[in-house]
């Protein structure tokens, strides 16, 4: 695995190998849910399933199963079958860029961003239409529409552009009524000023839901020893602590009984939530977020 | 005892500094702020056990080792001197001989009197700095000392001495400088005048003390506490048989008791209240003898003087290897193995002069006396103990050279550690 790019603020930093990334991991994810459909043989049902759209030449990495065996025969030249999961849907991603979502080294936001990036890059390669949705720098909602797979960059660049500035709750991300026209959404962040029923209300009328929770180190090992004074970047409300043991026990078990919660909220609903450090790969939390 | 001296304690000032810097950095790096997303989940983990970080101080092993360097580089410049454990020691306490040590010792800080002499006080104040010193096997040698002169010397406190009291008479202060040393205390009551370098030092101190300030036969002269005031005392009286003042040495009394003011008494009608007495030897019927002075000289019948054990000087030997002694001089007392009537010849005004001078050593000072500016003298007890000597066979180490190599490698440690 190639190196990531350190963002050097709170700023997010999409480097030049990022986009193969994206790109390789959106092949194998297309791949896999072709096989997946293949298998439950929902693209035979009428009326539903994936739709074949047309071929392409057969890329580095793809699966060989994807193959048209019959017109390799003919053109002794590899192409596969482009399918679409379905006519018509819609993917939206809501990124958090409040200001806790600077913490971290990397940042809490560049994964979620690395990670938007990688869903809209997978809702693409799957025929769907991409939203992305985040606070601005201007403090309002921003919305980054994309239909084809080749206006990806433009997801990226709108990405690249989002900061861990907004000083506003990342629950009114949710309300927005272009949610609502999804099929899937998939909410990005820290999620500490939510609850499980607030993104849950979204899991409505065959409407899938994905969570992604981005921590960083110190939030999810902190040090045992010593004296911090923990502060809240958006509030800017501040609290002293002296680290001891049993202090970071406690909190570790209230943040273990937090992801709990979140976990069995989603699972009960048969949606995903995942969890992720700041400084793990993209593609380990975006895998956690698809695998609904 | 083993000591850890410094050559150059005043460099220590300089710790100043890395106190100051170390109470800086302790609290400029107490509790950073750390941006975290769980603060709520922070508050409710120290709901339990709620603790201030903000207040701590923190020590980082970085501030540590600068601080240490800094500390080792003072005590290097301070330059420290270890000194090894000596054998016993022989501590000398040199007492002050001044007679102004006989005067009442100054009130206490609580206003007592206890009845004491400044030499009592400044004693008590040596036996008390002496006691933690002392180590099994050392001694103390107590002096008493005039100038560079020890009048006496005993293992024994003076104030445990019968005479002390009459040996404080008219003598000058030691030459201290000469008694600067490891193992030594002066003991005085003019301690505010005094920077031993290397000896102890108990000072009574001192408070005004009126008194008499100045004495000649028959005046005196009193210092009351504001002014110096007169008195007439009566005349001393000098005792000396009407027969022998017909004699060079009863014509030689005659005029010095004229001129110091004393008077001349039969020995049978003073008695003891004769402060000198004139004596001559009973004379042998046939031997003469004669003696020689200063451009004089005085022949006669000869007797024989008892022998004498008490402090005395000799004013004429007799001529030749037998060099006995013709007249001889003591405290109160001249006695003369010479006829009375003996010859004088040569210079009759030099006899006078060394008679005159026999006389005053005989008779003056009539009482001590404390000059005023003893007597008008404050200052406040001062007491720093004694050190121990080295050993001579065991040298001193430096440890300047260690102190500068440790805070080199502090300094070290200091710049390779992650703040």
């Amino acid at each position: 695995m190639s190196a990531r790019v350190e963002p050097t603020s709170a700023d997010v930093v999409l480097g030049p190998e990022y986009a193969e990334r994206v790109r390789r991991f959106a092949a194998a994810f297309a791949a896999q849910r072709a096989r997946a459909a293949s298998a439950s043989g929902a693209a035979r049902r009428a009326g539903g399933g994936d739709e074949l759209v047309g071929h392409r030449p057969l890329r580095a990495g793809e699966d060989a199963r994807d193959l048209d065996v019959e017109l390799y025969a003919r053109l002794e030249r590899p192409f596969v079958r482009e399918r679409r999961a379905e006519a018509g849907e819609r993917w939206a991603i809501v990124l958090d860029t409040s200001r806790s979502m600077g913490v971290g080294a990397p940042s809490k936001l560049q994964l979620a961003a690395e990670a938007a990036g990688a869903l809209a890059a997978c809702g693409l390669r799957s025929g769907a239409r991409v939203e992305l949705c985040a606070f601005g720098r201007a403090g309002g909602v921003e919305f980054e529409l994309c239909a084809r797979a080749l206006e990806w960059p433009r997801c990226a660049r709108w990405l690249q552009s989002r900061s861990a500035s907004a000083v506003g709750s990342s629950g009114a991300l949710f309300t927005q009524p272009r949610l609502l026209a999804a099929r899937r959404v998939f909410v990005l962040g820290d999620l500490f000023d939510l609850e499980p029923a607030q993104l849950l209300t979204l899991a409505r009328r065959g409407r899938a839901v994905g969570a992604l929770a981005v921590l960083a180190a110190n939030e999810l090992a902190p040090p045992r020893s010593g004296a911090v004074v923990w502060l809240d970047p958006e509030t800017q409300a501040r609290a002293p602590v002296a680290l001891s043991p049993e202090v970071v026990e406690r909190y570790r078990a209230a943040l273990q009984a937090r992801l709990d919660a979140w976990a069995g909220a989603f699972a009960r609903r048969g949606q995903a939530f995942a969890v992720a450090a700041s400084s793990s790969p993209f593609e380990d939390a975006v895998r956690g977020v698809l695998s609904a | 005892m083993a000591a850890l001296l410094l050559d150059a304690p005043a460099w220590l000032a300089l710790l100043a500094l890395p106190l100051a810097l170390a109470c800086w950095t302790a609290r400029s790096a107490a509790a950073p702020d750390e941006p975290t997303g769980a603060l709520e989940l922070w508050r409710a983990a120290q709901l339990e056990a709620p603790s201030s970080a903000r207040g701590a101080w923190r020590w980082p092993p970085r501030t540590l080792c600068a601080l240490a360097a800094l500390v080792a580089a003072c005590l290097a410049l301070a330059q420290p001197v270890w000194r090894p454990r000596s054998g016993p020691v022989v501590w000398s306490v040199v007492v002050d001989a001044r007679a102004a040590l006989g005067l009442p010792a100054p009130t206490e800080s609580d206003g007592r009197a206890r009845g004491q002499t400044r030499a009592q006080r400044a004693l008590e104040l040596a036996a008390g700095a002496l006691e933690p010193v002392l180590a099994a096997g050392d001694r103390v040698e107590w002096r008493l000392v005039s100038g560079e002169h020890v009048l006496a010397a005993s293992s024994t406190p003076p104030s445990d001495w019968p005479t002390l009291d009459e040996q404080l008479c008219g003598h000058a202060a030691p030459t201290w400088e000469r008694f600067d040393t490891l193992g030594t205390l002066w003991v005085t009551d003019c301690g505010a005048a005094l920077a031993p370098r290397h000896a102890g030092l108990a000072s009574s101190g001192a408070a005004p003390t009126p008194g008499v300030v100045a004495r000649w036969p028959g005046r005196a002269l009193e210092w009351d506490g504001a002014a110096n005031v007169e008195l007439v005392e009566p005349a001393p009286l000098v005792a000396l048989a009407p027969e022998a003042r017909r004699g060079p040495l009863g014509r030689a009394l005659a005029a010095w008791c004229s001129a110091r003011g004393a008077t001349l008494c039969d020995p049978a009608s003073c008695g003891d209240a004769a402060a000198l007495r004139i004596e001559f030897a009973a004379l042998d019927a046939v031997e003469r003898s004669a003696g020689e002075g200063a451009g004089w000289r005085l022949a006669g019948r000869c007797g024989v003087l008892a022998p004498n054990a008490r402090p005395h000087s000799v004013l004429l030997a007799e001529d030749g290897p037998r060099a006995r002694p013709l007249l001889r001089v003591e405290r109160g007392r001249v006695e003369s193995a010479l006829e009375p009537d003996a010859e004088l010849s040569g210079d009759g005004a030099a006899f006078a002069v060394s008679c005159a001078e026999a006389f005053d050593r005989a008779l003056l000072p009539i009482a001590p006396v404390v000059a005023l500016e003893e007597r008008q003298r404050s200052e406040a007890p001062r007491l720093s103990a004694p050190r121990r000597p080295a050993d001579p066979n065991a040298p001193p180490r430096q440890l300047a050279g260690w102190c500068a190599a440790a805070a080199a490698l502090f300094a070290v440690c200091a710049a390779a550690l992650r703040r």
